[in-house]
Formats: structure tokens, C-alpha cells, sequence
């Protein structure tokens, strides 16, 4: 096969996927503002579920990863900008771009393989067969809850990392290091606008979206070998990734440039 | 009337699987049909025609009458939930405990989220001597327990067809007296039942018709 073929059917094959992914996220939306009747106690109490895995667990991650990444960035731009961009820089750093893009990450390790391997699971030991022979609409008792519970654990942890990450950076360099970062926090109040903060939210929107169908798309593909559920991990881990990123550059573009 | 009908079905070829050759086959009230195949793969195929758990490449489903859509999955759901599927490949939920296995579908419908399961649901576990398991997971269970489980939850349900895969052998031979007078009572009902078998005793005292379904051709033996 000559290589043109082969980049040609590649192309071909990842617009497909694509598109399917969207088709996915188009049902879930519509199905999200629809809220069927049936179901909906229970769908509920799925999604308190998934905040509490998502969102509470992760705290005890979500935590000391933003502490380290706030204080290495406040260490390095304090030596290097000599205080007078600091806020600035840490606000286009942590609260436009790492505090969405890290979050994320952490939520795809921790959540959107979990949530593939359980689907993944369910579709192979015939379970998802069993709760639509109970008459259950899948997309709203096993998809619904994981759009509702991931997305709003992003929004959480989101506003966590760039609170810790900010203030508990600037903290553990004032108490652990003599670089001069005393007017930081005013430079942060001073640098921080309303559209920074609606910009991160609105990316923590999409993200939580486009984790959730990725990672409940290909736990649903899965067919009858348990050898395929890995593998459908490992692919969801890296699309949601990827797809994140250039969500997260569309975005910055959009509202940025 | 023809409670089920399928109309023109073919099923579609995926890998290596087995393929169902254009068929047509309905079912009534009071309607036990043996299904006599050598290959279970073919048997489960069916079962998952019936059940609407396998979509058509062509035909139609025609249930009670009423000619089904596909591509409203809704209202397929509606069919699903009133036949009983105990196959090999049924299955409980895992992440849930049998009480909340067994209380799924009403707490879904009824948008109620007690774990109450009703009286008779309870006798038929107590039957069945997994009353004193209800609150454990399947993981902790044994498997001729979750089978159990599977049949008290298709049985209550059950109401327009009940699929059924080797009764003689699903639940071991302790649990077949059982299972054997629930199945009874409820062909005695009317309640139309497609089963495999190969107890030429079960088969000769409640069948009123064979199928033979070899090589995917299924045809009506005389």
C-alpha cells in the first residue's frame, strides 16, 4: 500500500471516528435536555455518585499537584520576570491554561479510564443486555449520570487547582524560600478578569463533555472479549487527551487572540 | 393474534459469528416452542432476535400487532421489559446488591428509590434459598444463587414471552423441581415460551411446537 493510500485512509477513518463521537455527544446532549421521566430518581442518585468518585476523591490529588505546580511557577517567574509580571504570568499560566488542561488530565488518569473499564465490563458480562431487558434507556442510566458527574467534578476541581495552586503556591514560597513575592497576591486581584474565569469555566464545560463521551464511547464499543477492554482504555485515555489539548487551544484562540 | 411476529428477518453477519438465513416465525398465547439446534450460538442468536437485543439488517418485528422501530429505542425498551430472558449470557448487575438487582426495573419505572421488594418477589427468594443473601453483591454469591436471581427477576416480568436456555440444566439439578413448576404455572397462563432443551422429558411435556434451527436456516418441524 503506497503511503498516500495509507495517510488517505487514516485521514478518512479519523474524520469517521469523529464524527461519530460528535453524533454520540449530540444524542447525550439531547437526551440531557430532554430529561425522560422514567429513571430520573435514580439517574440522580448515579450522578451524586460519580460527583463523590470524581470530584471528592480527587481532592486529595487535585491538591498537592496544584501546591507543586503553583510554587515551581511562582519560583521560576519571580526569578525571572523580578516580580513585575508575576501576577500576569500566573494568572495566563494556572488560571487560562494549566489549571483546565491539569485538571483534565488528572480527571482522564483517575476517572475516564475507570469509566471505560466499567463500561467496557458491563458490555462483555452482557449487563448493559440485562438493564435493557429491564426496559433501562442505557445512555440515560449509565451516560447521563458520568456527563453530569464529570463535568461538574471539572468545574470543581478547576476552581480547587487555581485557588490552591495560587494561594497555596504563593504560601509555600513565602514560608520556604526568600525569593520576593510580596505584592503577588495584588497583582493576582489586579490581573484576574471576569472573562478569565468564565473562559476557564466554559473549558472545564467542554472538557467534561468530551471526557465523558470519549471514555463512555469506547467502554460501550467494546464487543464480547474481555482482552478488548485495555485496549479500549488505553485509546480512550489518549483521545480524551488529545482532544482536550486542541479544544483547549481552540478555546485560548477564540477568547485570546 | 400473533403476539410476536418477525417478518423477512435476516441478522447480520459480525466476524465469525453465526448468521440467521432469511426466516419468519411468530409466536401466540399458550404458544411452547422447542428450538432443536446442535450449535448454541445459533440458539443465542435467536433468543436475541426475539428479545430485540439483535437489531435486523432486513424484516420487520411486528409485536402484538404493532410493527416495531428501530430507530425509536424507546419504544423497544417498552418490548423489552415484558420478556423474560434466562440465557447463559443474562447477567446481574454487579456494582449492585440482588435486593437492588431485583428492585431495579420498579425503582427505574416508578422513579422510587426503596429497596422494598414485594411479597411475592420474596417468597420465590425464599424458595429459591437466597432470602438470607438478598443485601450481598453477585461477586459474593455462588453461581447457581445468581441464576436464581436472574430467573425470579425475568419471571416476575415476563409477561408477553419467555426465552429460556436448557431449564433442565440453568439452575443444576436441585433447583430444576422449582424452576420446572414456575415455568408450568406459567405456560399455564398462556404466557408463550421459546426454550432449548435437550431433557426429551421436559421437551415431550410441555412443547406444542419445534423449531430446527441448523446451518442459520430455521424451519417449523411438523
Amino acid at each position: 500500500m503506497s503511503i498516500t493510500r495509507l495517510i488517505g485512509r487514516r485521514t478518512i477513518r479519523s474524520f469517521s471516528h469523529i464524527t461519530t463521537l460528535l453524533t454520540f455527544a449530540s444524542m447525550l446532549l439531547r437526551m440531557l435536555y430532554r430529561r425522560p421521566g422514567e429513571g430520573r430518581t435514580l439517574v440522580r442518585r448515579v450522578a451524586l455518585e460519580q460527583i463523590y468518585y470524581t470530584a471528592v476523591q480527587a481532592l486529595f490529588v487535585i491538591i498537592p499537584v496544584a501546591l507543586i505546580i503553583g510554587s515551581a511557577i511562582i519560583i521560576q517567574f519571580s526569578k525571572l520576570s523580578g516580580q513585575y509580571d508575576l501576577g500576569n504570568i500566573a494568572v495566563i499560566l494556572i488560571v487560562r491554561e494549566l489549571g483546565p488542561a491539569i485538571t483534565a488530565l488528572l480527571i482522564i488518569l483517575r476517572s475516564a479510564t475507570a469509566v471505560t473499564i466499567e463500561t467496557g465490563y458491563m458490555k462483555v458480562l452482557h449487563e448493559i443486555d440485562a438493564l435493557e431487558m429491564s426496559g433501562i434507556n442505557v445512555l440515560w442510566f449509565i451516560c447521563i449520570p458520568r456527563l453530569v458527574g464529570i463535568t461538574t467534578a471539572i468545574l470543581f476541581l478547576f476552581v480547587v487547582f487555581d485557588i490552591v495552586a495560587i494561594i497555596g503556591g504563593y504560601a509555600v514560597v513565602w514560608t520556604v524560600t526568600y525569593l520576593p513575592v510580596g505584592n503577588f497576591l495584588r497583582q493576582i486581584a489586579g490581573a484576574i478578569t471576569v472573562a478569565d474565569i468564565a473562559v476557564g469555566l466554559f473549558k472545564a464545560v467542554c472538557f467534561g463533555i468530551t471526557i465523558t463521551v470519549t471514555s463512555t464511547y469506547h467502554g460501550l464499543n467494546v464487543q464480547k472479549q474481555i482482552t478488548e477492554i485495555p485496549v479500549a482504555a488505553s485509546r480512550a485515555a489518549v483521545e480524551c487527551f488529545f482532544y482536550c489539548l486542541v479544544i483547549n487551544v481552540l478555546i485560548s484562540a477564540l477568547f485570546y487572540l | 393474534m400473533k403476539w410476536i411476529e418477525l417478518e423477512d428477518y435476516v441478522l447480520p453477519v459480525s466476524g465469525e459469528s453465526p448468521r440467521l438465513e432469511r426466516f419468519s416465525f411468530s409466536i401466540s398465547k399458550g404458544d411452547v416452542c422447542w428450538l432443536d439446534t446442535g450449535v448454541t450460538e445459533y440458539a443465542h442468536l435467536f433468543f436475541k432476535a426475539l428479545a430485540t437485543l439483535a437489531y435486523p439488517l432486513e424484516g420487520r418485528y411486528h409485536f402484538v400487532g404493532e410493527c416495531l422501530d428501530f430507530l425509536k429505542p424507546d419504544s423497544i425498551l417498552q418490548v423489552k421489559k415484558t420478556i423474560g430472558y434466562i440465557t447463559t449470557p443474562s447477567a446481574l448487575i454487579s456494582n449492585r446488591s440482588l435486593r437492588e438487582n431485583l428492585t431495579l426495573m420498579r425503582n427505574y419505572t416508578d422513579n422510587d428509590l426503596s429497596a422494598r421488594i414485594d411479597d411475592e418477589t420474596f417468597d420465590l427468594c425464599r424458595h429459591f434459598s437466597i432470602a438470607d443473601k438478598i443485601d450481598l453483591r453477585p461477586e459474593d454469591l455462588e453461581q447457581a444463587d445468581m441464576r436464581s436471581a436472574i430467573v425470579i427477576r425475568e419471571i416476575r416480568k415476563a409477561t408477553r414471552l419467555l426465552l429460556l436456555e436448557k431449564p433442565e440444566i440453568y439452575l443444576g439439578h436441585a433447583g430444576f423441581f422449582l424452576y420446572d413448576w414456575l415455568l408450568r404455572s406459567l405456560m399455564d397462563k398462556g404466557v408463550p415460551v421459546v426454550f432449548t432443551s435437550d431433557d426429551k422429558n421436559f421437551i415431550d411435556s410441555v412443547s406444542n411446537r419445534a423449531l430446527v434451527l441448523h446451518d442459520g436456516r430455521l424451519h417449523e418441524r411438523q
